[in-house]
């Protein structure tokens, strides 16, 4: 009888062992069921659905945007008081107001590819490269290569100088010509353009273009804001007072308009509006949840790894970094990368440092029985935001992305991101596989009438 | 292609199964292949369908032999499970993954990560604008100074068809106008007569110009023209009393700025065709296609399939043309790099002068202020874009096991439909890129040019083309087109805009497959068309 028993207990074992049974959460002990299990006090979950994932999930975009906003509105007082008053301490405080504006909308890119409020506005928003010579004066040399620099030399004249086409600089008039007569190249609007105009372009310490590349950002001088009649300049030359004050006007008007923009998006993600994005996604089920990991993948993938840091790094192209005129791009680098493990784990950090964090990713795939993978993707994504840490770190303390991506620096740590990134794409797809959800259900549409 | 496979079999079970094959698909080219070519095709045919002669011989002949009424549902049923299953993947292992209501966008499967990085790199060059040179942006300029478009993707949006323009005057942008010749031998179209004395617009019109202001450059360059387009509408109806209308296209040039086209010139105008699944066709090996090669028709079925016979611009080489409405650029790399020279006036290392004429002074004092000591755009990131474009993943086909689109196969079949439109390939297993090598594919085109006779002719000659002739196009994901783009429109123009226009325009070679169209009852036509858009 003994023996019976055994072979039986060992068969079981052997069973389970084969089928992958583990605990089945009943003790809550280790299982999926947690404490509600029937003797249940330290289980991993609790019983988190997909419809709580995407609650969270829209709950975060919410935070995220509208942190966003928020920032925005402190740059718009920022730049405010440093057009009043154009000193190097505001123009210093602006430009500070800037780079903490990106800290939270880094973190909402991973919500862009997917249908949604951001996709109409994105461009307005973020567009890059900027084409600055569209908005104001251009050096004649950058990293010792020729530029647009005969001051005439510039499609119709730039926005700032031209008084003939544009006699007043306000928000409508510079919304009206993004991306004029078809010209994706003709940005006018958005976070870059702000930062081109407060930092300038990247030159090198002295303003000059010419020489090798330094670890400076873009050097316009305070006095491309002066308000002391006579001492307007464009960099290094003397102008008309009115270019100064134009200038102001744009800044201005541009943030205004992101400020705009912002808050229509923080409107469609409302938890409490009616008939909004928030409320549509979260009844998206499977569709929804699908999104957010192919926004994920997309992101971290195509966008990230590919478009953004590969190209910069294949073409050693200063202007092939996001944040070119701040060297800002290792921040975007990581904020990106941030949102995509944001989504995850359903966690994130809004700037007043409250933290929201709800029901994620991780907790579904180990109620759906995927208790290797839920910690694999964990692992993976933590991987990329350690190596994006080393771009971060090494910018803080003056090796900015410009130079690490330059032949015979620390392009081994840039590549350390790609090959990050590209791993988590493929367990991010395993996730989706596992899920057994996909955006695009093409099953009917071929059913329709012809 | 199964209606090719008896060929291949013995005597004894070809026999038997003749009448079978007649029934499935009465319209299957019989003809022999020319005896030059007979050993390639043999074993092609061998590699493609020895799984369905299988299923023929081991499940269905005694049924069919007994009861040929019911054949083809027999016959259908039997080698449903795995052409079904093979046909699902229309891309073979470059079908995309998950695929979208947003983009054709996406690389196909097979691909490695690696590649897959190398695909997304070179679409932000396929997607970003170019802008002027000089710029600060040094990979991205050297726009123009004549060009159509600023990005590829302005006139292939989400890897398909940009907008048509509506009628009137525009500038035209992803439906450009071409100057040819109405003779053979005026030009060849890889140098857009540019040597061509007194054309002063090359091959093409190029409806915009940078905006250059220098001193250096005294006047403002001006584009080449506007295009005037506009349609009148022929009422018809098909034989069971439903109606239908076709619009037919006008072309007028109009405010041309560097006087009068040149005698002999005609206009052809070109609809940016979808660009997904361009690497697997450029992976069909030429001697797969030049098996369907019948252009003095000696099969007697009506249908002269033959290819054109173009230069490779690189090698210097006559090659069998495969790319452009009219077949004229033997590679994909040649394809993309003549696009970039041609529609955005980035130089490359295939087309290393910018498309200004001799009488376009302006043009070349642009460009040579532009700076640039070699090409536009450096091999290293051409070379990204080619991968781009090669690694574009094809959507699955989709309910192919209903009913309804069975139906619609069969008569795609019986039509002759399949006569031009070649259901499917093995693609070269040398083919450099091996994610696209050996892989089963169910496109649909011949890429061969036929005459379609004179109510779509452009009256243009490139090459061995002529002005009748058109290259059949791949019929894969159309189907997607309304849902992605939002807008469908089909042909070498974009005049039709349902596959049921489509259709009704074809003619010449075509013609008789368009009467059996016709004389389709309308439940008969939906099957049809529920099939074209399902694959």
């Amino acid at each position: 009888m003994n023996m019976n028993l055994k072979k039986v207990s060992i068969a079981l074992l052997v069973a389970c062992s084969l089928t992958a049974c583990v605990d089945d959460g009943d003790d809550g002990q280790q299982g999926a069921d947690g404490t509600v299990g029937v003797d249940g006090t330290n289980g991993v979950s609790t019983f988190v659905t997909r419809d709580d994932v995407l609650k969270t999930n829209a709950n975060i975009a919410y935070a995220a945007y509208s942190d966003s906003l928020i920032a925005a509105q402190n740059l718009e007082t920022a730049i405010t008081a440093f057009v009043a008053e154009p000193t190097a301490d505001n123009m210093q405080a602006a430009k500070q107001a800037w780079l903490n504006s990106r800290e939270p909308y880094g973190q909402t890119e991973v919500y862009r590819f997917r249908d949604g409020p951001i996709e109409e506005r994105e461009g307005n928003i973020n567009a890059w490269p900027l084409g600055e010579a569209v908005i104001d004066y251009v050096a004649t040399e950058v990293d010792g290569e020729a530029n647009s620099g005969d001051a005439a030399n510039i499609e119709a004249g730039n926005i700032i100088a031209n008084t003939a086409d544009y006699p007043t600089i306000t928000s409508d008039a510079i919304d009206a010509v993004f991306e004029l007569e078809g010209d994706e190249s003709f940005v006018t609007t958005g976070y870059h353009a702000v930062e081109f105009l407060l930092w300038g372009q990247d030159l090198n310490n002295d303003l000059s273009g010419s020489g090798e590349r330094d670890n400076s950002a873009g050097q316009r001088p305070v006095t491309d804001y002066s308000n002391v009649t006579g001492a307007c300049t464009s960099g290094e030359d003397a102008v008309a007072d009115t270019i100064c004050v134009r200038r102001g006007e744009y800044l201005k008007a541009v943030a205004a308009l992101l400020i705009t923009d912002l808050t229509d998006i923080v409107e469609a993600w409302e938890p409490s509006g009616t008939d909004n994005h928030y409320q549509t996604f979260i009844a998206g089920g499977d569709d929804s949840l699908a999104t957010i990991l192919e926004g994920m993948g997309r992101l971290s993938f195509g966008e990230l790894a590919g478009e953004r840091i590969n190209i910069a790094l294949v073409n050693n192209s200063q202007e092939d970094e996001h944040s070119c005129f701040s060297d800002n791009t290792h921040r975007d680098i990581f904020l990106n990368a941030k949102g995509v493990q944001n989504s995850y784990n359903a966690q994130y950090t809004r700037i007043d440092g409250e933290v929201i964090a709800g029901a994620s990713i991780y907790d579904l795939l180990v109620v759906n029985g995927d208790y290797e993978l839920a910690n694999t993707l964990r692992g993976s994504l933590e991987a990329t935001m350690a190596a994006a840490s080393v771009i971060d770190t090494k910018a803080k303390t003056g090796m900015p992305f410009d130079l690490l991506i330059q032949d015979g620096f620390n392009q081994a740590n840039v590549v350390a991101v790609i090959a990050a990134l590209s791993a988590q794409t493929d367990v991010i797809e395993q996730a989706i596989d596992a899920l057994g959800v996909t955006t695009e259900d093409l099953r009917q549409d071929t059913d329709e009438d012809i | 292609m199964y209606c090719l496979c008896l060929k291949i079999l013995t005597t004894g079970a070809a026999e038997m199964l003749r009448t079978t094959q007649s029934i499935i698909s009465p319209r299957c080219r019989l003809e022999e292949p020319s005896v030059k070519h007979r050993g390639s095709v043999v074993n092609r045919y061998k590699k493609i369908t020895l799984t369905l002669t299988l299923a023929f011989i081991s499940v269905s002949v005694s049924r069919v032999a007994l009861s040929a009424p019911n054949a083809t549902e027999n016959m259908s049923a039997s080698i449903n499970a795995e052409v079904l299953a093979s046909q699902k993947y229309s891309g073979g292992g470059m079908t995309v993954k998950r695929p979208s209501k947003r983009s054709y966008i996406y690389p196909g499967q097979a691909a490695s990560r690696k590649r897959q990085l190398d695909f997304w790199s070179g679409f932000s060059f396929f997607r970003d604008p170019w802008i002027t040179a000089p710029s600060v942006t040094k990979a991205r300029d050297g726009l123009g100074p004549l060009f159509n478009a600023r990005s590829c993707i302005a006139c292939h949006q989400a890897g398909s068809r940009a907008p048509m323009p509506e009628s009137g005057e525009s500038l035209p942008t992803a439906l450009i106008i071409r100057v040819g010749f109405n003779k053979p031998g005026l030009d060849h179209g890889l140098n857009h007569g540019l040597n061509h004395g007194n054309n002063s617009y090359g091959g093409q019109i190029q409806s915009r110009a940078i905006k250059y202001i220098n001193n250096k450059l005294k006047q403002t360059l001006k584009h080449e023209a506007w295009l005037d387009l506009s349609y009148t509408f022929i009422d018809g109806q098909f034989p069971d009393g439903e109606p239908y209308q076709l619009q037919k296209p006008h072309y007028q040039l109009t405010k041309l700025a560097y006087g009068e086209l040149p005698e002999h010139a005609v206009l052809s105008p070109r609809y940016s065709p979808n660009v997904f699944g361009s690497g697997l066709l450029d992976a069909i090996s030429a001697q797969d296609l030049l098996a369907q090669e019948d252009s003095d028709d000696v099969n007697k079925d009506g249908i002269s399939p033959k290819y054109n016979r173009v230069v490779n611009i690189k090698s210097g080489q006559i090659e069998l043309g495969r790319f452009g409405m009219k077949a004229k650029h033997p590679t994909l790399a040649q394809q993309v790099a003549a696009a970039f020279r041609d529609d955005i006036g980035i130089t490359n290392s295939f087309f290393p002068t910018e498309s200004c004429t001799k009488s376009q002074l302006f043009c070349q004092q642009a460009s040579a202020l532009g700076r640039h000591d070699s090409v536009e755009i450096e091999d290293k990131n051409l070379d990204l874009v080619i991968t781009f474009n090669r690694l574009l993943g094809v959507p699955p086909a989709r309910n192919l096991a209903k009913p309804k689109q069975q139906q619609g196969q069969r008569l795609f079949h019986q039509l002759g439909c399949a006569q031009c439109h070649t259901p499917s390939y093995l693609t070269d297993k040398n083919y450099p890129e091996s994610a696209l090598a050996n892989q089963k594919i169910w496109p649909y085109t011949d890429l061969a040019l036929h005459d379609m006779g004179a109510e779509l002719a452009d009256g243009v000659y490139e090459y061995e083309a002529t002005g009748n002739e058109w290259r059949t196009p791949p019929l894969w994901g159309i189907g997607l087109q309304k849902k992605i783009t939002g807008q469908q429109r089909f042909l070498h123009d974009g005049r039709a805009r349902s596959i049921t226009e489509a259709i009704l325009w074809h003619g010449g070679e075509a013609k008789l497959a368009q009467e059996k169209f016709k004389q389709l009852n309308k439940t008969e036509r939906q099957a049809l068309l529920m099939f074209v858009k399902s694959i």
